[in-house]
């Protein structure tokens, strides 16, 4: 090979461009490795990310071509009554997040006995999470119908008129959050593998500091597990921004729940996309959602400096 | 040392109290977990109470009557359920999507997992730093234009588009296989190149064997995710030969919008597979989700 | 592994693939021969016609009784049905896809105008010259519930109107005599406040009227939805006002919204015994030409009379207005065999086709004469209010007994769909979007949170928005 290989190759290279032969034949080992990675994510993320920024610049309406129209599609979403009603009701569902991460943790605890029967009551909390959300949906939809359903039923035997859930504006949200919170078992035992890894000595230590069990709770249970805290907030907060299949199954597509109450942002771009035939707007609502996603996890990891805890850093 | 000694000299009625707590304690645990299970498990006693139900009877239940066990029982739910759509069809669909999304998987993260984590390379860590930002990007971002490519070669109303992506990788199990590949020590690959193996035989006679709970995890949840996939579904399979069980019930959901008992019955057997599958892959389950929560 | 054990797994590894070899195929095709729309091996030759419906359960029969007399009237064509379960957004997703059926039925003829402006549907105006069925032979809402800029895209499958319902066994609860329904708007309130019946917590226990639907209240008020030569979406007019607060006004006679969308959670399945007219759970419904075929279906002892629906106080000129809506018969652009499937088109609009279908289906013919054939006499009008049908009989001694008064009411719709007056949904490339803004609009203003005429204007707005895309 005319260009040298390893050793001091031709003059005019710096030392830190020349590769041995070792590293060079690494490189090719691990770019070969990595191959089908590298041809997914030039086909499946490069060129897709491209794709929808050209289009979320033009007119598409799928069975036609798309034209360019510039910022139109932006200027029109910021106009949009609904892009900003699906925006609200998006940032609502956020209320689940500390409802998940306190009743995810607190079963983790209930659940870190030793008790006889542990693993018959770990199946029963970790198993409605296992239910494909299809099936789910259908029957959360049951569960919370207010003529018949079960909820309603117990709170009526209470003597209490159980709300309209899913057929009431003000209640459709939290019935979602509701169903959501159903399925909290597979964080729990995240939780509860967290917590198994927290040492005994901490525990001991602040107990020889007179530390009552909420105390240990505070100070030592949550700052150890807080780097797997932060990791379910940050995937929850993802998830809960592309939430879409439970939406679109109980309302019963196309309805978007009374008063517009259901219309998520994700839902709302799917109908743009397939129901109106508005593409390019919908690749608009895409991208927004991008860069809204960045901006939020870059401010949490930013603000999680204060918080979380690694084992590294504790020396 | 000290303890055992403050305690041998406390008073007995200090004693007593603190033994009475311990057990008003436990009667309070006991009763939160009982409750709370009882609170996560209501609703599946009730779905099988519901498809239990007969029709008519359904109709003239009191509105705020609860029926746990209904009489008669009206087992004829079941067949009607599952005959009212093509069951062994959409199920014969789900698996097999199912297969290939779990054997792509496989072979397109944990190649690459290797080859971020035994071998070093130039550039290597400043890659897998682009791997881990894909992992925010929001799936419908792509989801639009990967559409438009799918219609343009003609893949829609296929399985290809659901079945194809995974043999090209995916940035969540790359990153968990790395870090798990991480925990294996270096020395043992460097052994092995020593004796003259090539790479491609280290990663299959010596890494795969060894890492074998945490590949099993990641086809598990593969698993798991393919079969309860809806989205992908929903806008790439138009034809119904081509249904998953997810669309299938969604078609249900359609056609019987209403008739609840059907509809808890169909559900029912939708879910009993998967509890039977988490039955028997337990310890698997609960290995994996481990892994998944202290490398995260 | 010892090597028994390799060699073990081997075999079953190689005996397990044969069978899957030998007998895979045989399971595929089995299997696949559960999914709806199969096609019989006597007819894989012919050139099939996919067609996809919104009809389902016996609604499905009766088209697929149709699609059956046409496989068996010829041999060159099978049409082979599916049915899209009354959901067009399926068909939508398969159109985006690029895959679409032969031939297609939509639920609600309100797509016709996104489909044809879109391109996704093929102008049918040159095989109708050539055809024998003359346009003046058509009721003319038929027609025109099909046509687009001037062209016709779609044909009527059958003719579906709207008119009032009523249960006799709740008249007669609350005294009011049976043969009259009510005539104007105000009598209908007071028929609403003394059927409907609530608990003593407040609770419904039976809606005098169930509200109809937004765009059935508008044509009830003579409400124009579009004006053609200022292209402008006209929801925010007095007329379409009045009939927004006219429908909150009926809502809160009955509870409220709130009160009421919570007991109509609670309601059974539509295509089924459990329907909530059968259990005596709503009075009053304003239902089409389709319902007597319901009845003697799944409630074939349930007693109930036919009218026109009432019409407002102070518009007297709104008396016999008829709202039309129907099926849309139409050739998605992208069909494997439209010719094929314009021949059944075709076929279904002849008289044959439309006896069968209306037989079955219980729409009103689109063919003028063929209506006329179904309106009853006043004999035969007379021996249907007559009849009395015992529940405790079987099923089938129940739909025989019944059929005279199926016919006699279906009849009287049909007469309501000759009526010269009529008014349908125009036809816009925005009417999906319409329809769901108008709904969204009701439910803003009957809730509350919106004032009717703030409600309708936004609604307004967002629509016109997406018309003048399409405008452009």
């Amino acid at each position: 090979m005319p260009w040298g290989q390893g050793g001091n190759g031709g003059g005019g290279r710096s030392p830190a461009q020349m590769m041995t032969k070792r590293e060079r034949r690494n490189l090719r080992i691990g770019l070969t490795f990595i191959l089908p990675w590298l041809l997914g994510f030039m086909v499946f993320t490069l060129y897709p990310i491209g794709a929808s920024l050209y289009y979320s610049l033009c007119d598409f309406r799928v069975v036609q071509p798309p034209h360019f129209v510039g910022l139109r599609n932006y200027t029109a979403l910021l106009h949009d009554e609904y892009f900003r009603l699906s925006l609200y009701n998006t940032f609502f569902m956020f209320l689940e997040l500390p409802g998940a991460v306190i009743l995810g943790i607190a079963t983790a605890m209930l659940l870190n006995r030793a008790v006889r029967g542990m693993p018959f009551f770990r199946t029963i909390y970790y198993l409605p999470s296992l239910v494909p959300v299809v099936a789910s949906a259908m029957l959360w939809l049951w569960v919370l119908n207010p003529q018949h359903g079960l909820v309603n039923g117990v709170l009526t035997k209470l003597g209490m008129t159980g709300p309209g859930w899913f057929t009431a504006t003000e209640w459709t949200k939290p019935s979602f959050i509701l169903m959501d919170l159903w399925a909290v078992g597979w964080a729990m035992v995240i939780y509860l593998a967290a917590l198994q890894g927290v040492p005994q000595q901490l525990y001991e230590a602040a107990e020889l500091d007179g530390a009552g069990p909420w105390q240990k709770t505070v100070n030592v249970t949550l700052p150890s597990i807080s780097p797997v805290i932060f990791f379910m907030v940050v995937t929850g907060m993802i998830g809960l921004f592309q939430y879409f299949t439970q939406s679109f199954i109980v309302l019963v597509a196309p309805n978007t729940g009374p008063e517009n109450s259901g219309l998520f942002y994700a839902l709302y771009l799917f109908y743009n996309a397939f129901h109106y035939f508005r593409m390019g707007y919908a690749c608009a609502m895409a991208w927004i959602l991008f860069v809204v996603t960045l901006i939020i996890t870059l401010i949490v990891f930013r603000t999680s400096a204060r918080w979380v805890y690694y084992e590294a850093e504790r020396g | 040392m000290k303890q055992s000694e403050a305690r041998a000299s406390a008073p007995v009625t200090f004693r007593r109290r603190s033994k009475v707590r311990v057990l008003l304690g436990s009667l309070v645990y006991w009763l939160v977990l009982l409750g709370l299970a009882a609170t996560f498990f209501a609703p599946f006693l009730w779905m099988v109470a519901t498809s239990l139900i007969s029709e008519s009877q359904m109709a003239q239940a009191s509105p705020t009557e609860l029926v746990w066990i209904p009489k008669p029982m009206a087992w004829a739910n079941y067949p009607r359920a599952l005959t009212s759509f093509p069951f062994l069809l959409y199920l014969r669909n789900t698996l097999f999507i199912c297969l290939l999304t779990v054997i792509g998987t496989l072979f397109s993260c944990a190649l690459p997992a290797y080859g971020f984590s035994l071998i070093r390379w130039r550039g290597r860590d400043a890659v897998f730093l682009l791997v881990l930002s894909t992992i925010m990007l929001p799936s419908v971002v792509i989801m639009l234009p990967m559409f438009v490519l799918f219609r343009a070669l003609g893949w829609t109303n296929t399985f290809l588009p659901l079945v194809v992506p995974p043999f090209f990788g995916s940035a969540f199990y790359i990153f968990m296989l790395r870090q798990f590949f991480m925990t294996l020590p270096l020395e043992l690959s460097d052994a092995a190149r020593l004796d003259g193996c090539g790479d491609f035989s280290i990663f299959w006679r010596v890494v795969v064997p060894l890492t074998k709970p945490a590949l099993a995890t990641v086809a598990l949840f593969t698993f798991i995710g393919a079969w309860m996939d809806f989205m992908g579904p929903l806008i790439y399979l138009n034809d119904e030969r081509l249904y998953t069980l997810a669309l299938g019930l969604l078609s249900f959901l359609g056609k019987y919008s209403a008739d609840w008992s059907g509809l808890m019955a169909a559900s029912t057997v939708v879910i009993l597979p998967i509890i039977i599958l988490f039955f028997f892959t337990q310890r698997t389950f609960i290995k994996g989700i481990v892994l998944t929560g202290i490398k995260g | 592994m010892s090597r028994a054990d390799k060699i073990a797994w081997w075999l079953l590894f190689l005996i397990g693939a044969s069978l899957v070899g030998v007998y895979g195929p045989r399971v595929n095709r089995w299997l696949e021969s559960m999914a709806p729309g199969e096609i019989p091996e006597a007819a894989r030759s012919r050139a099939v016609v996919t067609m996809w419906g919104g009809p389902v359960g016996d609604e499905q029969d009766y088209v697929q009784a149709a699609i059956d007399a046409f496989n068996r009237s010829q041999r060159r064509i099978w049409v082979r049905y599916v049915s899209t379960v009354e959901d067009d957004t399926k068909l939508f997703r398969a159109i985006s896809a690029g895959v679409p059926p032969d031939l297609c039925l939509l639920w609600s003829q309100a797509y016709v105008g996104t489909l044809a402006a879109t391109g996704a549907l093929q102008p049918l105006d040159e095989r109708m010259q050539r055809s024998p069925i003359h346009v003046k032979d058509f009721i003319p809402a038929g027609l025109a519930m099909g046509q687009y800029e001037g062209k016709q895209y779609a044909l009527p499958d059958l003719v579906d109107i709207s008119c009032l319902f009523w249960s006799e066994r709740a008249f007669n609860d609350v005294g009011l005599e049976v043969s009259r329904g009510p005539q104007t708007l105000s009598e209908l309130d007071g028929y609403i406040k003394k059927l409907t019946k609530f608990d003593a917590n407040g609770n419904l226990l039976r809606l005098g009227f169930e509200p109809p639907d937004p765009q059935v209240c508008m044509a009830m008020f003579g409400a124009t939805f579009y004006d053609p030569e200022k292209h402008r979406i006209t929801c925010d007019e007095p007329r379409s006002v009045e009939a927004l607060k006219w429908r909150k006004h009926i809502q809160e006679l009955q509870g409220g919204p709130e009160k009421v969308a919570a007991f109509q959670a609670g309601f059974g399945n539509f295509d089924s015994p459990q329907h909530h007219f059968f259990h005596g759970l709503v009075a009053m419904e304003a239902y089409g030409e389709w319902w007597p075929g319901y009845v003697k279906r799944y409630g074939p002892h349930v007693r109930y009379r036919i009218g026109r629906l009432p019409y407002p106080d102070q518009y007297p000129q709104l008396k016999d207005l008829t709202f039309f809506g129907c099926g849309a018969l139409g050739i998605p652009t992208g069909s494997k065999h439209p010719e094929e499937a314009w021949e059944f088109m075709e076929w279904m609009q002849t008289k044959k086709g439309q006896e069968i279908f209306a037989a079955g289906m219980q729409g009103c013919p689109n063919i003028i004469s063929v209506a006329w054939e179904m309106v009853p006499t006043l004999e035969e009008i007379k021996l249907a209010d007559s009849i009395t049908v015992d529940p405790r009989l079987s099923f089938e001694e129940q739909k025989r007994l019944h059929e005279p008064v199926r016919t006699a009411r279906y009849g009287v719709a049909c007469e309501i769909a000759l009526s010269p007056k009529w008014i349908i949904l125009p036809v816009l490339p925005v009417n999906t979007i319409y329809l769901r803004e108008l709904l969204t609009a009701y439910q803003y203003a009957e809730r509350g949170s919106k004032t009717p005429e703030r409600a309708l204007a936004d609604c307004q707005k967002r629509v016109q928005e997406a018309l003048n895309e399409y405008l452009e």
